[in-house]
């Protein structure tokens, strides 16, 4: 039982930091209408970009701060130089374009990551792995078994989403968003400046990857393509939750990283039963990612629009 | 419709004739290359037709192409035993072959069923996601008792020599020509225009009495089985059986490659799976970051140049 509730919070920080990626990237999809495969670039973005300010300076509140700054610019600077060329293109030149970013991104990171002078001169056998740690301490322990760290990313994300739906709820450029995601053409006739309103939304959603990439960071540590790993979990979130619904994001995250979480905790101990201990953990790994996949499938054969969205145009 | 054959001639005359032309250049090592290509450009072929045909943006196709490989790797690995405990195995390509065109071509009508329930951006995640599946799937496997990527025998026919660069090559080739000419075929066919009245308008094809689901759902496995034919050709052309090949950057680039050598042409498949891999050889052997020279190419294609090679070539051509 304490297994259980120990797994149980572990697999509701993930769907936390998941939270913070895919609602960022159903926005981007609701209202943009933009396949974005560059989201979990931003990410990546942010946990080197808070490793490489919390290893110069030593304080890890500016390295998130440096995270969400550098994640808002490098989405600004996409927006207006790729991504608004792609509003009116077909899905494949979207992904192909959007691709193309992930790509010159993973690896231009790696490249200057290369040339970063990590205290031993610079050179062409520096790591690309980068750790760093945050300043959350250990005790008083709220629960055994989990750290405290894990609390602070789950408390972070409440309060983004409190934020967000703040945002959305109750603002002006909330109610543009909210006009955009319903009829692009019809909130455009209507005085919605979208030239406007796109780069604000592509912008937050950059922010809140690069966000959750610089907390999450401490744990998975700055890695090269770690965002990608997120991303292909959030268009399992988004295709579940409804495309565009934040609403649906926060329900299917939290589901996705209980149920990822669960499976692979449980499925590994049931199958030692069957398999060696080596090969029922090999097994029992993959099949954590397996069931979020088989929960899609499911879902989708019984709900195509997934929770909350409206039938696919 | 004659330029459109003529250009698939003179490309499949030109490809025939590449291994004398690099014999004479001296330059054998290329035969990988080239037989690469050709292998690709049969998986690039079958999603040509639904891609370009079909609109069905499906970013899963590698999972096909692992399936394929799978089959014909698992089957050889337990020659002399038996597979799951009741499956004769086999090194017997003649028998592996068609088996993982038949094991893919199932598991693409399951995948489209399900996934073909929605369109566009949500299609294209689904595929991704079941792709995925088959990823983490075969990282599940313990092959041999040992790990998940596994050493497998050469496959071996009666007459050609498999194990031969030059046999295994016209072999491919020829596969490729009658998958290149078939879907060339195809698409004038009832069956064809339907897939391709679906694209277009799925509500006014419904008005006019058809229920396209069923012929995207069989357009979306014969792909699937196509594809898989490809994952059994590579398997005598890699030592490894591995779960990266149904991972996502492959099915990724396939899409590049399309798109590279022109959306609904069929025989774009073969410019693009050239063009790519021609670039990618060529960048590789220069720089580490060649990926980063990838991206920035691919993103000023896409905002730039925006039509493929073969679209090019065809312009003005019908598909009737």
């Amino acid at each position: 039982m304490e297994l259980f509730i120990v797994q149980l919070i572990l697999g509701l920080q993930q769907g936390m930091t998941l939270l913070l990626v895919a609602s960022g990237l159903t926005l981007i999809f609701g209202t943009l209408g933009v396949i974005n495969l560059a989201h979990g670039v931003m990410f990546t973005v942010g946990a080197y970009s808070a490793a490489v300010t919390v290893t110069e300076t030593g304080n890890f509140w500016l390295g998130v701060l440096a995270a969400v700054v550098v994640a808002a610019i490098y989405g600004l600077l996409l927006e207006f130089g790729i991504i608004r060329w792609l509003y009116n293109r077909d899905h494949l030149d979207q992904v192909l374009a959007t691709f193309g970013v992930l790509l010159a991104t993973n690896q231009g990171i790696e490249m200057l990551v290369r040339n970063w002078d990590q205290g031993d001169g610079g050179g062409q056998n520096q790591t690309q792995f980068l750790t760093y740690d945050a300043p959350i301490s250990g005790s008083p322990s709220v629960l055994p078994d989990v750290a405290n760290y894990r609390f602070f990313i789950v408390a972070v994300g409440v309060g983004v989403m409190g934020f967000l739906w703040f945002l959305i709820n109750r603002t002006r450029v909330g109610m543009w968003i909210r006009a955009g995601a319903e009829d692009r053409e019809m909130a455009s006739a209507l005085g919605i400046n979208l030239g406007l309103l796109f780069p604000i939304v592509f912008t937050i959603g950059a922010i809140l990857a690069g966000l959750a990439g610089a907390i999450q960071g401490p744990i998975d540590n700055a890695v090269p393509g770690i965002g990608d790993r997120y991303l292909i979990e959030c268009f399992v979130v988004i295709v579940l939750g409804g495309i565009g619904s934040v609403k649906g994001a926060v329900i299917a995250s939290l589901l996705v990283g209980v149920v990822k979480t669960l499976a692979g905790t449980y499925l590994d101990e049931v199958l030692e039963l069957f398999l060696e201990p080596a090969a029922a953990g090999r097994a029992g790994a993959a099949f954590g990612s397996i069931s979020i996949f088989l929960l899609m499938a499911i879902v989708l054969a019984i709900k195509p629009e997934g929770f909350f969205g409206r039938a696919h145009a | 419709m004659t330029r459109r054959w003529s250009i698939i001639a003179i490309a499949f005359a030109l490809m025939a004739l590449a291994p004398l032309f690099l014999s004479m250049i001296d330059q054998m090592f290329y035969m990988n290359v080239l037989t690469r290509v050709v292998i690709i450009a049969i998986a690039l072929a079958a999603l040509d037709f639904i891609l370009g045909y079909g609109g069905m943006v499906s970013f899963g196709q590698a999972m096909f192409v692992a399936i394929g490989a799978y089959v014909c790797g698992l089957l050889a690995i337990n020659s002399d035993a038996s597979l799951f405990g009741f499956i004769p195995g086999t090194t017997q390509a003649l028998i592996s072959w068609p088996l993982a065109m038949i094991v893919s071509g199932l598991i693409g009508a399951l995948v489209g069923v399900v996934a073909l329930r929605t369109r566009g951006i949500a299609f294209l995640m689904i595929t991704l996601a079941f792709a995925q599946l088959a990823f983490f799937g075969f990282s599940a496997l313990s092959i041999d008792g040992k790990g998940n990527q596994a050493r497998h025998p050469r496959l071996e026919m009666p007459l050609i020599d498999l194990r031969n660069d030059h046999h295994f090559y016209y072999l491919a080739l020829v596969l490729l020509a009658a998958v290149v000419v078939g879907l060339q075929l195809l698409v004038r066919t009832p069956f064809g225009r339907i897939v391709r009245g679906a694209k277009l308008n799925q509500t006014r094809m419904e008005a006019l009495g058809h229920r396209p689901l069923r012929q995207q759902v069989q357009a979306f496995a014969l792909a699937a089985a196509i594809t898989g034919l490809a994952g059994a050709l590579t398997v005598s052309e890699t030592p490894f059986i591995e779960p990266e090949l149904a991972g996502w950057p492959t099915s990724g680039s396939f899409l590049v490659m399309v798109a590279l050598g022109g959306q609904q042409t069929i025989i774009g498949a073969l410019f693009g799976a050239a063009a790519f891999l021609g670039l990618e050889e060529a960048f590789a052997s220069r720089t580490a970051d060649w990926r980063f020279y990838v991206g920035i190419g691919l993103i000023a294609f896409v905002l730039f140049a925006r039509r493929g090679i073969a679209t090019i070539l065809l312009a003005g051509t019908s598909d009737e």
